[in-house]
């Protein structure tokens, strides 16, 4: 079903955008690629990093409660039937995880003995066992939805030269991982055609820390020479005091050291629930990566596979009871194996009656060599989730909020990590404040503010392109455009002062982040033609103060998305109410520089959109009966149609809002005629609660 | 074989596992500090004797680490049999020594 068209637009669709009146081009012969804007005051501080125009200053340090409290109040809180926001996350722990477990087998009764040297340590591990037994048994599943990136620390400890290994061969093993761990790599098609269904993807990535524990830029390899000529099991390799070097936070990052190791040991591990300051795995220089120093046959990096498996939680696949066949390695789709094997075994080989198939040897968690090992089973997969759900559900962020992953347009609240928020508001004298969830508590109070000056006439519009990161934008009461940064340690140009960025703004600013270090601003000007600014790292293009004309007559402020890297979807409003649609594809505008895609409809308010994966565009409008509609871009064609909708019901009091947190699922929040929120989902197949129904949410919405 | 000393501890020093050279039942022990192990991802299981003829075995683990398990003393039970073990930390068993040389160690873990 279309949108109702109250009336056909007089116009031919397409000059109501791109063939309106564009008085702001390019000035004709002029030298730069992008145009100022009509009016601009440029720069009107004089210089980058001046303070706002009337800027409301002197606040005072962070922290100040915002005046009059009008915003920050638990009475808001309280207005909201049945408790609005506060509830609902579980702790982790439930009641199962009480219940007494029998363990029955040979090997348990000596892993208990050695972990009744520490009740601390023993009880985290039957805490652990208990919670990945509920995944193992199916009554409980990943609570992550897609992929985990998990940043990580590399300390290479070394004495002689040659064991510093180079950054290369430290890069080289961290492509290994995001193969292995991804169900990537090349050589899982040679796994035995029995065991192949089994193989699985255990959604895990890994990325070396860009900031390091002070929140400092870093490269995520720290470096020591040692007198340590060789270190054993006994974590020396983990402390400075010792010869090695310190780790960082374990919730935080995966810590990773690479030294000569003794003894004939080619690494170990630490399994979740032990102490933070030895968390983490250990790996002999020449057992690590794929060039440089690595060594056959343990020089395709899976080393460092096997001991990140520890560290998640697996057990040997054998069990570890020497070779005997009651052992388990707590999984069940792996076979019942004698010992472990070594070297390259040839398939089947049978052992503890395991036959026909015999030994899962080819799986990480055996003791081949490496070109024989290359693949985890969904049951590992299983426990692996269960790990990074309980006792490691800190570390990692969704791969989907990393860098190459859908970037969605600036929102007043973000969150650059897992368990982090940051929300700026503005205050009744339009200065801009500041809060965030740092994980375990809110700064700079629960209901207190840092404030961060200016004088603000358009809501905050924040980006965050890496962890610890944030670009905010907001308008002057000049309308130009006004930028500050927070780097991880201080805000820029100061605590309250920002970056004039000319222009004269119609409405908000809309900014987008495709990438690290990469940032796509738009405006509406005067002549409510779409304007467009970036930061490519190094510069503002195309300069500081000026725009570059992406044409158009805009009756609404744009959204913009970015589905994978250097790509830009941005969609306005035009003077027939229809929705226009222009992209960067990389390498030029579509359709053309000033040209826009017509969609149809008649739309009210700012469109959404949201881009849950790549090649995908989900938008949302409403219509002039106040109904929801939705369409959607699938990688080849725009449903249901170019120009048609799906109505989705509802009247509509705001703009939608629409969140994506995994791949094809939707979250559509709107408020209704009573005021109250109503909520609405796709789960991947169908519509919730239906296609034009809505969960009610209650409350008095007063802004959304 | 060399005739031994049956009441005082049979070796000394540390040996490490060469189970690349394992017969059947009987395990290949190497001296740990002079022979040329071929690297392997399986740990080496290593028995140390010390001075007072006392055993510690190190034994891989589940995360891959060494663990040290006191066996305390040796006792002959003739035969070239002796007793291990019996400690709160390695249960009681028997080790037959198949041969020992400065060069290899071959025992039997009945």
């Amino acid at each position: 079903m279309s949108m109702p068209t109250h009336g056909e637009p007089s116009r031919t669709d397409h000059d109501a955008m791109s063939d309106s009146p564009r008085p702001m081009t390019t000035p004709v012969g002029g030298p730069e690629v992008g145009s100022t804007m009509p009016g601009v005051p440029l720069d009107p501080s004089g210089e980058g990093g001046g303070h706002m125009p009337a800027g409301a200053m002197g606040h005072g340090g962070g922290g100040d409660e915002m005046p009059r409290r009008d915003m920050g109040d638990a009475g808001g809180r309280e207005h909201m039937p049945g408790g609005g926001m506060g509830g609902g996350r579980a702790g982790g722990d439930g009641p199962d995880d009480d219940h007494p477990r029998s363990r029955n087998c040979g090997t348990m009764e000596v892993h208990r003995r050695l972990l009744s040297l520490d009740p601390v340590y023993a009880r985290a591990r039957a805490d652990i066992e208990n919670h990945a037994r509920l995944y193992e048994r199916g009554e409980r599943s990943a609570a992550r939805p897609g992929v985990t990136r998990i940043p990580v620390a590399v300390h290479v400890v070394w004495n002689a030269a040659a064991q510093n290994i180079s950054d290369a061969q430290i890069a080289s093993q961290i492509d290994v991982l995001n193969r292995d761990f991804r169900r990537t790599n090349p050589d899982v098609s040679g796994t035995p055609a029995p065991f192949l269904p089994l193989t699985a993807d255990a959604r895990v990535e890994f990325a070396l820390a860009s900031v390091d524990p002070n929140g400092a830029p870093t490269t995520g390899i720290e470096r020591r020479q040692t007198t340590v000529t060789s270190f054993s099991s006994n974590d020396a390799v983990k402390s400075q005091a010792s010869g090695g070097m310190n780790a960082w936070p374990a919730d935080r990052y995966l810590n990773l050291w690479v030294c000569p190791l003794g003894s004939n040991l080619l690494g170990y591990a630490q399994f979740p629930g032990g102490p933070a300051a030895t968390d983490g795995v250990v790996i002999l220089q020449s057992a690590f990566g794929t060039t440089g120093t690595a060594a056959p046959p343990f020089h395709l990096g899976r080393t460092a596979t096997h001991e990140i498996g520890h560290w998640l939680n697996l057990n040997h696949i054998w069990g570890d009871d020497g070779t005997g066949c009651t052992g388990t390695d707590n999984v069940a789709d792996t076979p019942n194996q004698g010992g472990s094997n070594t070297g390259k075994p040839t398939f089947p080989h049978v052992s503890c009656s395991n036959g026909p198939n015999g030994d899962m040897f080819m799986n990480y968690m055996d003791y081949v060599d490496d070109p024989a090992m290359f693949m985890f089973t969904a049951g590992q997969v299983s426990r692996m989730q269960a790990c990074l759900d309980s006792p490691r559900s800190a570390i990692g962020i969704p791969a989907t909020a990393a860098a190459g992953a859908p970037a969605q347009s600036s929102s007043p609240v973000v969150a650059w990590g897992a368990n982090r928020l940051d929300v700026f508001v503005i205050g009744t004298d339009r200065a801009l404040y500041h809060k965030w969830w740092n994980g375990s508590a809110w700064g700079p109070s629960l209901t207190g503010y840092e404030a961060m000056g200016g004088v603000c006439t358009s809501s905050p519009q924040v980006v965050a392109w890496g962890p610890n990161r944030l670009d905010v934008f907001v308008t002057g009461t000049d309308s130009a455009l006004y930028h500050k940064w927070w780097n991880g340690s201080a805000w820029g140009p100061s605590l309250t002062g920002y970056e004039a960025m000319g222009g004269v703004c119609v409405g908000q600013p809309e900014v987008v982040a495709w990438g690290p270090n990469r940032l796509d601003v738009f405006v509406v000007g005067t002549d409510r033609a779409l304007y467009h600014k970036w930061w490519n790292g190094s510069a503002w293009g195309p300069s500081l103060t000026g725009y570059e004309n992406l044409g158009g007559t805009c009756m609404s402020a744009p959204r913009a998305v970015a589905w994978g890297p250097n790509r830009l979807d941005i969609f306005v409003v035009g003077t027939d109410g229809a929705l226009y649609h222009k992209w960067w594809n990389g390498s030029a505008w579509g359709p053309s520089l000033t040209g826009f895609e017509r969609l149809g409809g008649i739309c009210v308010g700012q469109p959404e959109v949201v881009a849950w994966g790549p090649n995908r565009l989900d938008v949302f409008v409403i219509g002039t009966d106040s109904a929801l509609y939705h369409k959607w871009w699938n990688g080849s064609a725009w449903g249901p149609s170019l120009t048609g909708y799906e109505a989705m019901g509802g009247v509509c009091t705001s703009g939608p809002r629409v969140t994506a947190w995994g791949p094809n699922r939707l979250d559509v929040f709107v408020t209704g005629t009573d005021s109250a929120l109503y909520h609405k989902w796709w789960n991947g197949s169908a519509w919730g609660p239906s296609l034009t129904g809505y969960e009610a949410m209650g409350g008095v919405i007063s802004s959304f | 074989m060399k005739a031994m000393n049956q009441g005082a501890a049979p070796v000394g020093g540390s040996w490490t596992h060469s189970f690349e050279e394992d017969e059947g039942s009987i395990q290949v022990y190497r001296p740990t500090g002079a022979f040329a192990f071929p690297p392997s991802r399986r740990g080496r299981e290593t028995l140390v004797v010390g001075d007072g003829g006392e055993l510690i075995e190190e034994t891989p683990g589940p995360d891959d680490r060494l663990r040290a398990s006191p066996e305390g003393p040796w006792r002959p039970l003739g035969m070239h049999r002796y007793g291990v073990g019996g400690t709160p930390d390695a249960p009681a068993r028997e080790l037959e020594i198949v041969e020992a040389t400065p060069e290899i160690l071959k025992i039997r873990k009945m």
